[in-house]
């Protein structure tokens, strides 16, 4: 079993901790699969995929709730310390932020319907690219940082870390080329504001998972990193990794 | 619970009605033997008491005989003498003799006059004497007085003489007893509180032996006996279980203190013979060698039941008292013996107890003597009640046999209020923590 | 769904984190010769314990244990059962003496002073270093002659007017006047357990000591009285310098600014409170913390 959750004498303990981690991931995978299906949506321009990406974010909001209510039990019934307590507390953050995850991919899918069904003229698929190779880049990072989390692999944490200032940079350079498409082609102003939340929903789901990369590290060292900066991060868990 | 289960259980729990019955026959059972053990010592205790107090009421009673007595100034001294020494050396015997010859002016014969003074006690002239002493006036008046019967006399009078046997096996003869009946019919014969069993010491003559001799013997020889015992006692276990480091020789001292406890009591008493009487050269017969012996005797007892009731304070007392920063002297005297010392009291009074009831270390240092007087101090020579009780069950007479059930009366009363008072001392300071 | 994120991940969770879980357990640096891990110094020390070993005849209770205790602060020390907590804490007000067998070597200083040198008396040092017991263990007394117990032996009072004032402010920095005061000569033993376990400690303050031990002083109460006598132990962390043992790690972690993990008569770890109860650093710590023990 876990080594992180297993060992308590009282055996009910661990499937408690193992109950509210396996929330935690399973709500990772279908943020994860939100973020994609809803960037599907706008590649396929599929309004009726949209919504029910748009739809099934209430399973998303009612697993969150779940595991709000069962934290609030252990906690209540086993005073946690040390990692269990710590690992209460990441499960507990990371769920928050997969939730905004998930609420990230619903503001998309609500772009597709959008742009694609209310009879005026969708959006180029030229202005569209810079969506579609930042959401590669987080997906790639939520993949990352749902594995940091779900093997407390340190190295994918700051790896996580790492790549969520390379996303900002991406996020700057796509305003900077839509601020040059507008400049070309006037007629997609109305869709730029739009553009711009999307890469706005992506970016944030890049902090999300660089979020959980720091609640990892947090629970494996014990160590609050959330606010350093990168080398300094690295500095402090070199001796574990 | 699934089926299988809840077969076992149906099958475990028919087995366990089934041997239901015989568990609860068994505690009755059980029940009932202790109750039958119970009921077996009451009806030994019962049976012992009642003997006792019926072979022993009588003796709180003594005949006495009412005579005329003239006190004739020719057998004492002349009327108006003083003088003690005169008046003791008068012949007060030949007084009481005159007085039987003048009741029953009958009798002639010189055998039965004899039998006739046989009626009155030899005490009777001793009381004349007293009287004459007291007050020197009465010498030349004639006076009523009551003298105590002899003893036989007395046994007839209670019914302890069987009439039927024929008068050569009686101790009371024919002609006696119609004489007896002549005084009875005269209304000069009565039974009374008999004063004398609890004033006198002990006599060849029932009517004027009494338990006080032995009774302050045995006062003097407790008073020694726990002066001793008691402080030695205490200061010996106080030693052994607070002080003493525990080692091979402490644990050697524990087994032979509790070996002593079991050394049979008149081994005590040889002791006390060859080392106080002996070797120190102390008198025989007297309290100081009875309570030194006793006190060895007892010891023992007092230092275990001690060591008891230090071992039961309870250890977080003693933790509390060198926690404040209390020296281990301190923590003794104030914390541990208080709390402990109604245990030792009941540990030393039940020993006391003990040493009341032993006779047989005593009869080796010679308090098995005859002794008349009663002792004023622990070095007069006296007895103690359980040696008296030894010597008057011995005596032949009728009449010691009822002094012998009384005298066993007081000893009894004697322990059981000794016995209160351990389990009321107890009681009353008994703390609870 | 992507292969990666999908049901085995939850195994690959439960397989793979072990390793890590490991790593996260591993003993930073091990800072002293005793192997205690974390820092046994502080600035200001009350008593200072180096190289301590307790023997019980042939056996070995404590095994070179070094530990400062900081001046107004609460150290607990807390680990299982026969961890050898309780004999330590006994220690430091020389208790073990009054065990024959007992034999302690190594150095326990307070203010510079060897408690241990043959030189000091052990009644001062007792004066010093007062102790409260797992059960409340009132003399069979008076309420005041509980308190006045120390107070009159030592021969700290004065006269009786003397003594009444240490009686009362011993109460009441024991938080016991207003419950007693009206009932001075009642015995202590007829308190609540929650109230003669304050008594107790009136009693070690009443010879205004300047270390309290305390040895599972609430092991014996209701929750209720548990807190209060919590809620006195920080209030009198003020003046005293207290050490507690306590088998409740929550109250360990309540009421101690400092916690020592014993194990098998050695110190384990040693560090803020705080820091025990979040992160410990020592794997045997954190088991027993968490409830991972035996």
């Amino acid at each position: 079993m876990n080594e992180m959750i297993s060992g308590h004498t009282v055996k009910a303990y661990n499937q408690e901790l193992k109950t509210i981690n396996q929330l935690a991931i399973k709500l990772g995978e279908l943020g994860l699969d939100q973020l994609r299906r809803a960037v599907k949506t706008l590649k396929e321009e599929d309004t009726k995929a949209a919504g029910q990406v748009i739809d099934r974010d209430q399973k998303l909001n009612a697993i969150d709730v779940q595991a709000d209510e069962e934290i609030i039990r252990l906690i209540a019934k086993r005073q946690p310390v040390a990692k269990d307590l710590r690992d209460i507390l990441t499960v507990q953050k990371t769920i928050a932020d997969l939730e905004r995850v998930g609420d990230e991919a619903r503001k998309i899918a609500n772009l597709t319907i959008h742009f694609f069904d209310n009879g005026k003229t969708p959006p180029g698929n030229e202005i569209l690219r810079d969506i579609y190779s930042m959401a590669e880049f987080v997906d790639q990072m939520l993949v990352q940082s749902l594995e940091a989390f779900s093997e407390l692999n340190l190295h994918k944490a700051l790896e996580v870390i790492k790549r969520d200032e390379t996303l900002y940079e991406e996020f700057r350079d796509a305003l900077r080329r839509l601020s040059t498409f507008i400049m070309e082609d006037s007629r997609s102003v109305g869709h730029a504001v739009d553009i711009v939340l999307a890469l706005r929903a992506l970016e944030r789901i890049g902090g999300h998972a660089k979020n959980i990369g720091g609640f990892v590290i947090f629970l494996v060292t014990g160590k609050d990193v959330r606010h350093e900066d990168l080398n300094m991060i690295a500095a402090e868990i070199a001796d574990r990794l | 619970m699934n089926k299988q289960q809840q077969q076992q259980h149906e099958r475990s729990m028919s087995r366990v009605e089934k041997g239901l019955a015989r568990r609860y026959r068994q505690e009755r059972n059980f029940k009932r033997l202790g109750l039958g053990a119970i009921l077996m010592g009451l009806l030994f205790v019962s049976f012992l008491f009642i003997s006792i107090f019926a072979n022993g009421y009588t003796a709180f009673q003594q005949t006495f005989v009412k005579l005329d007595v003239f006190y004739d100034p020719e057998v004492i001294a002349p009327v108006g003498e003083t003088d003690p020494d005169v008046l003791s050396a008068g012949h007060y015997g030949g007084l009481v003799k005159a007085t039987m010859r003048e009741l029953f002016p009958s009798v002639t014969n010189r055998r039965d006059k004899k039998k006739l003074y046989g009626l009155i006690s030899t005490g009777a002239a001793f009381q004349i004497r007293e009287r004459v002493m007291q007050d020197p006036s009465v010498i030349g008046q004639r006076e009523s007085i009551w003298v105590p019967a002899d003893d036989d006399v007395d046994m007839l009078i209670k019914g302890h003489i069987d009439l039927s046997l024929p008068e050569s096996d009686r101790r009371i003869k024919d002609d006696q007893l119609s004489w007896i009946q002549g005084m009875q019919e005269d209304g000069r014969v009565e039974k009374r509180f008999n004063t004398t069993f609890f004033a006198a010491g002990d006599s060849r003559e029932p009517e004027l032996s009494g338990i006080k001799g032995a009774a302050v013997g045995s006062f003097f020889t407790l008073l020694i006996c726990l002066a001793i015992s008691f402080p030695v006692g205490v200061a010996a276990a106080v030693y052994l279980e607070e002080v003493a480091p525990k080692n091979r020789w402490t644990d050697l001292i524990e087994v032979n203190i509790n070996n002593l406890a079991a050394v049979p009591s008149i081994v005590f008493g040889l002791l006390g013979l060859a080392v106080f009487i002996n070797f120190f050269g102390l008198p025989r017969s007297v309290p100081l060698v009875g309570g030194l012996v006793l006190a060895l005797m007892t010891l023992p007892t007092i230092i275990i039941a001690s060591r008891v009731a230090l071992k039961s304070v309870p250890p977080s007392i003693r933790e509390a008292a060198l926690g404040v920063g209390a020296s281990p002297m301190q923590t003794i005297t104030h914390h541990v013996l208080p709390l402990a010392l109604p245990g030792m009291l009941t540990g030393t009074i039940i020993g006391m107890a003990q040493a009341l009831g032993e006779t047989a270390p005593l009869l080796m240092i010679g308090m098995v003597a005859f002794i008349v007087d009663i002792p004023g101090g622990a070095m007069d020579p006296s007895a103690v009640l359980p040696v008296q009780i030894y010597l008057w069950a011995d005596s032949p007479e009728r009449a010691f046999v009822e002094r012998t059930s009384a005298a066993i009366m007081v000893l009894l009363v004697f322990l059981i209020s000794m016995n209160l008072l351990a389990v009321w001392l107890r009681k009353k300071f008994e703390r609870r923590w | 769904m992507d292969e990666v994120i999908n049901r085995s991940s939850t195994i690959a969770r439960e397989l793979k984190t072990g390793s890590g879980a490991e790593v996260g357990m591993q003993v930073l640096k091990e800072s002293q010769s005793s192997g205690t891990v974390g820092d046994i110094y502080v600035d200001d020390p009350r008593m200072t314990c180096r190289n301590v070993n307790v023997y019980y005849g042939d056996k070995q209770a404590i095994f070179d244990i070094d530990l400062d205790i900081a001046k107004h602060q609460v150290i607990s020390m807390i680990g299982p059962s026969g961890c050898g907590k309780s004999t330590f804490l006994r220690c430091l007000n020389r208790m073990n003496d009054t065990i024959d067998i007992c034999k302690v070597t190594g150095q326990i200083k307070m203010e510079g002073q060897d408690i241990y040198d043959g030189g000091l008396d052990v009644v001062p040092l007792r004066a010093s270093v007062g102790m409260v017991f797992q059960k409340p263990n009132p003399f069979p007394k008076s309420i005041y002659d509980n308190i006045g117990y120390g107070p009159r032996i030592h021969g700290l009072n004065d006269n009786k007017d003397h003594l009444d004032e240490i009686v009362e402010t011993s109460l009441k920095k024991a938080g016991l006047w207003e419950e007693v005061k009206d009932r001075l000569d009642h015995p202590g033993t007829g308190l609540s357990g929650g109230q003669q376990q304050r008594l107790c400690i009136a009693r070690a303050i009443a010879v205004s000591p300047e270390v309290i031990l305390m040895d599972e002083p609430c092991s014996a109460l209701d929750p209720i009285a548990t807190a209060k006598i919590e809620e006195l132990i920080d209030e009198l962390r003020e003046n005293y310098t207290i050490a507690i043992v306590t088998h409740a790690m929550q109250q360990a972690a309540r009421v101690s600014q400092r916690t020592a993990y014993f194990h098998l008569g050695k110190l384990i770890e040693v560090g803020e409170t705080d820091q025990i109860f979040t992160a410990p650093r020592h794997r045997l710590t954190e088991d027993y913390i968490t409830g991972r023990f035996g």
